[in-house]
């Protein structure tokens, strides 16, 4: 099971990497004489309504999604392992400090950050950019998560026997923190990661869905599913005449399936 | 020309009334309107129930643009243009019974004029007249200004009169509000005092109610339309039309092309923090005609509106008759044209880069409204056509405050691609437009002088409109105005959409206008047929 | 530090923050109206409100969260309880019949809702026709059922392989007063944390789902507060969100600690 995931992973991740072979210019080159197609030799998934290949947008799409999360879910671990250890190791304040600080990353209204950070960045800037900014900011607003699970693994792992021992016999601290700590919570980290990168992907998709995620005129899955909006309401009927419009929605579940079936059962997001 | 077909035809289809009293119109508002206040009305759903609940001394007719009496059962204008007197009508009363008196219509008059309400009809009526003496002598009411106002009886169309004891929900419309139900619904309930009757002397509105629903997906509103839940849709966008026109459904018309334009401007005002450089580009007269020629607007109108779009000429939809100037034409893509007026000011094209006289590739950003599906995809057009003349846009949609902010505030922006819904007919209307010293002047806005020589030609022609009572030296001012400003190019216009609208074949009675409120504008005269 | 010390500091610092952001948020204090043709010069600035007025809404705050909370209250109480009635049901029956097949088959439908974005829950609850509050309980009870399917079945499973619950079996215990009289009272601190995260998460999620659902409730409330800059409403809903995240997770701290 694990490993047909990690091979169909892989698959994904060549086929997202080869996007600039098969479709150099991202999908948004018009053919404007080959407006809303269906799928065709020349097209495999058909054309938008502005007459751009609907398979090249795919690719150029898993090639953000693909790429993006995995890195915002790796900035979201590291950073929740820092706070999450310096919490774990000191009680009293600071763990409380933590506790409310996540509380309040939960709860507070991040649509602003993601608007006042975009305002921030110039308008001129390539749209690569600010992509990129954008899962920057997933990956900050994520730490919450993995700082809590890091924080309850550094407890349980301080009370080990073993440890208990080193620390009677006075070992230094920082010696303790890299050659044993470390190595321990390494499992318990590479779940988190693999438990939230399908996270950020879904939340590039549910982003896209609010029309804040990638803008037009770049292809992400996000904003390529918006387009089922409007078929939506017509009911499952033209939702399955026009079936090349679900093929982001298949891109998005595969990967996000082969992620969580090689993420850990027990960790949860 | 097929929409006319259709529009007759539908006309000619409607079998002529025995009309039926009783019964609920319901239709969906995109928004819950702001203020149930007519006189601070500014968005579309609030002025809709203004519509519906208010009434006013003259009514412009949406479909012929002609004034008519309304509450006022006639007028008169003095010759210089600096009074007006009306009659009030005996049978005016107000939904609670009380008649509309001249007290009332001063009354009402004062309170839009204050500057503390804020209201941007009597901001524009200030604007335009100057101070405003009204005398009330029983049921006559006459009005004075400081400055001549031409044609002063369409100004009456946008102040709803409010009785004098300050009931401000209280008007003199067909309908009055019954129920408002936040963020869901509105409901209105027939006002048996309204004064209009029909030729057989039955007591108008036929309805008995009318709800609004307040249904931001447009998506679900279709659904429900085509569900016979809704009775009408209002400004249905191209996918939603074909998608009607395709199940069989007589009940989507168009109605051909509408006042609203879009159009693409680039940033002039000497205060905005971009490059020197990109500033001298966009005060080049050539470089803006340059833009405007690459910009292939039969593919816009062609595949973002599949059609139910016509090119743009100027700043007037050949919708608004009155007004057009019909010797414009709109512009038709040559980028051949366009390298070579950019050539002529020293530009250079060279393996697809545009570069300035200085060597500078030429890029530059393009600024809409995030979550406009038609705006966004114009802009992608916009990206390609460029591309072929070698110049880089990158398109950048932010959501309508931060977008507002940059071209009213900051000024942070290179270029902006937006629309302007056409509500008024008359160009005295959009003075805040074309005058050089005014805020809504996009492109260079607030100017203490006229920046150019042409702006400051257009200062002087707008004047000489506003002053003017001949109707015809109005117009050849206005069109010289409009001539100006498609040659100097400092609004790009693209296209003017069609107006489309969806209805019931059980709503009888329904004369479909350009101007707002398309379908409800004869809503007394509206009835279902079961 | 006192436990109401403690809320009313995370509740003041939510709400500054949140003021911050929407302070510095671009295009806070610009409005529709400052485009409008008629106008020469932008819009007057409001009307001095009081600060329990909403800017947008022109209305007291109070008011407005009165009036709109019925939909949310319903919609994720709703789902909240369709998620668990379904995920407890399922997690007990499989401790109480265990099927590799069904684990399974369970399994992975609990994957596939898993890797849905709630936005697109909600699209398909469209094509199928639901409507209103009832269609967002539901993308609640999607969205969240296996989420808490999963962590439920394990926090059982743990308890049912407890010392205790051998001992209770060897005494002679039927299946349904075993799991009445001891396995849930032994995984009920883990359950009501559990529980208290589920509270968040269905709250977190009413904002996204209400607005694709076009559902008049605080989360649409919350949006639109959001997209028109209306600090005073945007601050006081976030100010509610954060007290009730807040309880939430003091609870599932003090009962599973």
């Amino acid at each position: 099971m694990k490993v047909a995931a990690a091979v169909l992973l892989l698959l994904l991740s060549l086929a997202a990497l080869s996007a600039s072979w098969i479709a150099p210019d991202g999908g948004q080159m018009q053919f404007r004489d080959h407006i809303n197609e269906p799928p065709s030799s020349q097209f495999p998934l058909g054309t938008d309504p502005l007459g751009r290949d609907r398979f090249a947008r795919l690719l150029s799409g898993a090639r953000i999604s693909l790429l993006l999360a995995p890195a915002a879910a790796l900035l979201a671990v590291l950073l929740g392992a820092v706070i999450g250890i310096a919490a774990g190791l000191r009680s009293g304040w600071l763990a409380h400090l933590l506790s409310a600080a996540c509380d309040l990353t939960l709860a507070l209204p991040w649509f602003f950050l993601l608007l006042t950070l975009r305002a921030l960045i110039p308008i001129d800037v390539a749209p690569p950019v600010s992509l990129l900014v954008t899962f920057a900011l997933l990956g900050l607003l994520g730490w919450a998560g993995p700082a809590r699970v890091v924080q309850a693994g550094v407890h349980l792992t301080l009370r080990a026997p073993h440890i208990l021992a080193l620390r009677a016999r006075g070992a230094a601290p920082l010696r303790v923190l890299t050659r044993h700590l470390l190595p321990e919570l390494a499992p318990l980290l590479a779940g988190q990661f693999l438990a939230l990168a399908p996270v950020f992907l879904l939340a590039e998709a549910n982003l896209g869905l609010l029309g804040l995620g990638v803008s037009e005129p770049m292809a992400s899955w996000g904003n390529l599913l918006k387009e089922l909006e409007s078929v939506a309401v017509a009911g499952p009927a033209a939702l399955l005449h026009s079936w090349w419009l679900l093929a982001p929605l298949a891109g998005l579940l595969l990967s996000t399936g082969s992620l969580f079936i090689l993420a850990p059962r027990e960790v949860t997001p | 020309m097929s929409h006319l077909v259709g529009l007759l035809a539908f006309l000619l289809l409607a079998p002529p009334p025995p009309p039926q009293r009783g019964g609920q119109l319901h239709l969906a508002v995109q928004a819950e309107p702001r203020s149930a206040d007519p006189h601070v009305a500014a968005d579309e759903p609030s002025e809709l129930l203004a519509y519906l609940t208010h009434g006013v001394l003259v009514r412009i007719n949406r479909l012929t643009q002609l004034p008519e009496p309304e509450l006022a059962q006639s007028w008169k204008t003095s010759p210089d243009g600096k009074s007006i007197a009306f009659i009030i009508r005996p049978a005016a009363r107000f939904s609670d019974g009380a008649p509309v008196t001249s007290a009332d219509v001063c009354y009402s008059l004062a309170r839009i004029l204050e500057p503390k309400l804020d209201s941007p009809n009597g901001d524009s009526l200030r604007g335009a007249a100057g101070a405003v003496r009204c005398a009330p002598e029983k049921a006559r009411v006459t009005i004075a200004f400081d400055k001549p106002l031409a044609s002063a009886e369409r100004w009456f169309d946008g102040i709803a009169i409010l009785p004098a004891s300050g009931k401000e929900k209280t008007g003199a419309g067909p309908f009055h509000i019954k129920e408002w139900q936040p963020g869901a619904f509105i409901t209105l309930q027939r006002n048996p005092h309204y004064w209009q009757r029909d030729a057989a002397g039955a007591a108008l509105p036929y309805l008995d109610a009318v709800r609004l629903d307040v249904q931001r997906n447009r998506d679900l509103e279709l659904m429900r339309f085509e569900k016979g839940e809704l009775h009408l849709v209002n400004n249905l966008d191209p996918d939603s039309y074909n998608r009607l026109r395709a199940k069989g459904a007589s009940s989507a018309i168009s109605l051909g092309a509408s006042l609203d334009s879009e159009q693409m401007w680039f940033n002039q005002s000497p205060a905005a923090p971009i490059p020197d450089s990109k500033k001298g580009w966009f005060r080049t007269t050539s470089f803006r005609q340059a833009v405007s020629l690459a910009i292939r607007r039969e593919d816009l109108a062609r595949v973002v509106y599949h059609g139910h779009a016509t090119p743009a000429a100027g700043p007037i939809s050949p919708a608004n008759r009155l007004w057009v100037n019909t010797s414009l034409k709109a512009p038709t893509a040559n980028p051949q044209q366009a390298l070579a007026l950019l050539r002529r000011e020293g530009f250079t094209f060279s393996a697809g880069v545009l570069k300035d006289p200085h060597g500078r590739p030429v890029e530059f950003s393009i600024i809409t409204n995030a979550g406009n599906k038609s705006r966004e995809r114009m802009a992608a057009m916009i990206q390609q056509d460029l591309a072929a003349i070698g110049i880089q846009l990158r398109v950048a949609p932010l959501d309508f405050p931060s977008l507002i902010e940059r071209i009213t505030k900051t000024f942070d922006y290179d270029s902006c691609l937006l629309g302007l819904v056409g509500s008024d007919l008359d160009p005295n209307g959009a003075m805040n437009v074309w005058l050089s010293s005014a805020a809504n002047h996009q492109w260079n806005p607030n100017q203490k002088s006229p920046a150019t020589p042409w702006e400051a030609e257009i200062d002087k022609l707008m004047q000489t409109q506003a002053l003017a009572m001949d109707p015809a030296i109005r117009k050849r001012a206005f069109d010289r105005v409009q001539a100006i400003v498609a040659e100097q190019a400092p609004f790009i216009y693209l296209i003017h959409r069609n107006s489309m609208v969806g209805v019931s074949p059980r709503l009888r009675g329904v004369q479909p206008a350009l101007l707002r409120p398309q379908l409800l504008w004869n809503v007394p005269r509206l009835y279902l047929q079961n | 530090m006192s436990l109401v010390w403690r809320l009313l500091a995370t509740l003041a610092a939510g709400a500054i923050l949140t003021a911050l952001l929407v302070r510095t948020a671009p295009g806070y204090g610009s409005n529709e109206r400052d485009l409008d043709i008629r106008r020469n010069g932008p819009a007057s600035s409001q009307p001095s409100l009081p600060w329990w007025y909403s800017r947008e809404f022109h209305a007291p705050i109070h008011q407005l969260v009165a009036q709109r909370a019925m939909p949310t209250a319903l919609a994720v109480t709703g789902g909240l309880a369709l998620a668990w009635l379904i995920s407890l049901a399922s997690a007990l029956a499989s401790t109480r019949w265990p099927s590799r097949t069904l684990e399974n088959g369970a399994f992975a439908g609990a994957m596939l809702l898993q890797c849905l974005p709630a936005g697109l829950l909600a699209l398909l609850l469209l094509v199928f026709g639901f409507r209103g509050a009832l269609a967002v309980a539901l993308a609640l009870a999607l969205a969240l059922g296996p989420r808490v399917w999963q962590v439920s079945r394990a926090i059982l499973a743990h308890a049912a392989a407890s010392p205790c619950l051998l001992l209770a079996r060897a005494q002679g215990f039927g299946p349904w007063r075993l799991i009445a009289r001891r396995l849930l009272p032994l995984a009920a601190p883990e359950l009501r944390a559990l529980g208290a995260v589920s509270v968040t998460l269905a709250i977190s999620l009413a904002i996204p789902l209400e607005t694709i659902l076009d559902v008049p409730g605080l989360g649409q409330l919350a949006w639109q507060a959001a997209l028109s800059r209306d600090l005073p409403l945007l601050v006081q809903l976030m100010t509610l969100v954060t007290l009730v995240v807040v309880v939430a997770g003091e609870l599932a701290r003090s009962k599973s600690a």
